[in-house]
């Protein structure tokens, strides 16, 4: 057994003790954040987060922590507490008893919930935005590993259709008898992590060696967890070599996989990265039309185009907006015209912008004597790049959209770039005059709502 | 100085001032632990409350540089401050602290760091560096003080449902921009 498995095997055994020592939230708040580095001779190396983390575990709680270092150990041991990584991955998985629990017992976030495991590619409809996403994942499901489509990497924001395009891939392998192993990210760290306890690592890799396609969802929650992404990177290649089909989703690209391992990111884009971008408004209104006919409710089409119109969101807003509408109707003596949807949206809608993102890039482009590709590509140059400024700062402004949202449609740019671009063009507005009349006509063209103004912070905008 | 012309100001030791500041600042790194040990199942909220535990961590290192170096320049600083800017200080955040001990829901979590991070405790500690005379040992410190708290705003833009609190944090946000200034440091938008 290697110094580090024998470290985190002798810290899972203290964590058990060290319980009994301290306060519960003691435990939660401080022991349980703390990662096993190395065990050699009689001292055992934990890592904290940060410096005055690890201050604070010595200060208060190092007596604790040696006495049941030794307990486990059966022999008198130092305790060396450093400032490391590992105190946010592995120790972070780990429940009280030292062992991965799957909620605490007085958890007051709702757990995450799990995904429907029953969709099928019929019930994706695709549209501009997810077409290589969705051509992408039946190739695979139809067993296609060939250069290029295997891994298939899906990336984009919450409520587009990652997971169920990831479900659809399972269905339908499952389906011709295939044996597919689909985790969520986290359940992949938890199910490591327990078989790693138990030292049952063997039986682990059995599981991945004997499965024909690996799916796993939410892989941006492996990032900062090293000896998770050894392993995954360990089965991506037991896998990946035997040509099964791997496919993975995440909220962003794998090069922007923050302390996500270079090995790990170039894996990911070694086959085909597939982008699941906004809904556009076609596809909005064909979403809501299906979700509409499916909760029985019928309205007016220049209702549903306003709608398609305004909800910029994703399938999951869409889907909120119908429980709204089949919970009211539940409770109408008379049935759903339009006038009462109106009524009954109305407060919703006022809270968004009547402007769609594309419309702002594509106008914002035009004043500015530019394509719409120039304003979204990679050029630094301040021909193009103060536009894209302004771009981002009209987007917070008249949109509901948030940071990253605005960072994705303005061709994926991180959120804080946003920040930083709305924030110089907010500078530059409150001590120039005639830049901000400019905007302010910019505005008018967009056809902004006066409603909408002050959605960016009063001091931002001028007097 | 900025609060020299305070209504109830009171006179006290820098020292004194800085060992109060940094007491409070390691009660904030122990109100966002808490925090992240209460969101531990939601890997997204506890990555951000250990971030916002390792800023008031950096907090107290900048307090403890400002210490080191007023100590080296020789005793004799002495600053005048509010009464409630401490007191209020020491109030809030001990209860803070307290109330973080028990679960709170994400809305309440997200409250108590829009109010922590309203105290005026960073703006004393900000002025207090004005006292040192190197502009490199001021801009260090003053970097190290800085919170942009622009991630606060997008965490409740994505898990709250408040528009007063998106707009209390993004306040927040604005208020800590930080310029450049002539000599090279940065220096906070007031």
């Amino acid at each position: 057994m290697n110094g580090t498995n024998e470290a985190e095997r002798i810290w899972s055994g203290a964590c058990a003790l060290i319980e009994e020592r301290v306060s519960e939230k003691d435990f939660q708040t401080w022991i349980l954040e703390l990662g096993a580095r190395s065990f050699e001779g009689d001292t055992l190396t934990l890592e904290a987060p940060f410096g005055l983390f690890r201050d604070r575990v010595k200060q208060s709680f190092l007596p604790a922590i040696e006495a049941s270092v030794s307990a486990t150990a059966k022999k008198s041991c130092q305790v060396v507490v450093v400032v490391g990584q590992l105190g946010m991955s592995t120790a972070a998985q780990r429940g009280r008893n030292g062992r991965s629990q799957a909620a605490p017992a007085r958890s007051v976030v709702p757990p995450k919930p799990k995904p429907v495991r029953e969709k099928t590619f019929d019930g994706f409809l695709v549209g501009e935005g997810n077409r290589l996403a969705y051509l992408g994942a039946r190739q695979l499901a139809e067993g296609s590993t060939r250069e290029g489509g295997n891994p298939l990497f899906l990336y984009g924001g919450v409520g587009l259709g990652k997971t169920h395009l990831l479900l659809a891939i399972a269905q339908s392998l499952r389906s011709r008898g295939k044996r597919v192993l689909y985790y969520q990210g986290e359940d992949f760290t938890r199910r490591m992590v327990e078989s790693l306890q138990g030292g049952r690592m063997e039986a682990f890799h059995r599981e991945f060696r004997s499965a024909d396609a690996m799916l796993i969802d939410d892989v941006q929650f492996l990032a900062g967890k090293k000896r998770t992404q050894q392993e995954l990177f360990h089965v991506f290649n037991l896998l990946h070599q035997s040509g099964k089909p791997i496919a993975l989703a995440s909220d962003r690209p794998p090069d922007e996989l923050e302390h996500l391992e270079r090995s790990l990111q170039s894996r990911f884009a070694g086959g085909l990265l597939a982008d699941l971008g906004p809904l556009d408004r076609e596809l909005r209104l064909r979403i809501l039309k299906g979700k509409l006919t499916e909760a029985g409710i019928n309205l007016d089409d220049h209702v549903l185009d306003r709608l398609a119109v305004q909800l910029q969101g994703s399938v999951r807003e869409i889907e909120g907006l119908v429980s709204r509408l089949r919970a009211a109707s539940n409770h109408q003596t008379v049935p759903l015209d339009g006038d009462l949807v109106e009524t009954m949206i109305t407060p919703y809608l006022s809270r968004r912008g009547p402007v769609d993102l594309d419309v702002v890039i594509d106008t914002v482009a035009w004043v500015h004597g530019l394509t719409r590709d120039e304003l979204l590509s990679r050029d630094r140059s301040r021909r193009v790049a103060w536009p894209r400024h302004i771009a981002a700062y009209m987007c917070r402004k008249l949109t509901s959209a948030s940071l990253p949202e605005i960072g994705h449609a303005l061709g994926g740019r991180n959120h804080t770039s946003i920040l930083r671009a709305v924030r110089s063009v907010a500078e530059r507005q409150s001590g120039d005059a005639s830049f901000a009349a400019k905007l302010q006509q910019m505005e008018k063209m967009l056809g902004a709502s006066p409603a909408l103004r002050g959605r960016l912070p009063v001091a931002t905008v001028p007097a | 100085m900025r609060r020299s012309a305070s209504k109830r100001g009171v006179s006290k030791a820098v020292g004194d001032i800085i060992v109060e500041a940094s007491r409070l600042e390691s009660l904030a790194m122990g109100i966002y632990t808490r925090l992240a040990a209460t969101f531990r199942e939601h890997p997204e909220l506890h990555r951000f409350w250990m971030s916002m535990a390792r800023h008031e961590a950096g907090h107290v290192g900048a307090l403890a540089l400002v210490g080191a170096l007023i100590e080296q320049a020789g005793d004799g600083f002495r600053y005048e401050v509010e009464d409630s800017v401490l007191g209020g200080a020491t109030k809030l955040i001990e209860s803070l602290y307290a109330e973080a001990a028990a679960p709170v829901g994400v809305e309440r979590a997200f409250e108590m760091a829009v109010e922590l991070e309203s105290l005026e405790l960073e703006d004393l500690v900000l002025d207090l560096i004005h006292i040192l005379s190197d502009p490199a040992a001021r801009s260090q410190a003053e970097q190290m003080l800085l919170h942009d708290l622009s991630d606060l705003s997008l965490m409740i833009e994505k898990h709250c449902h408040s528009e007063e609190l998106l707009v209390r944090a993004d306040g927040l946000v604005e208020s800590r921009v930080v310029e450049p200034r002539r000599d090279g440091g940065f220096v906070k938008r007031r």
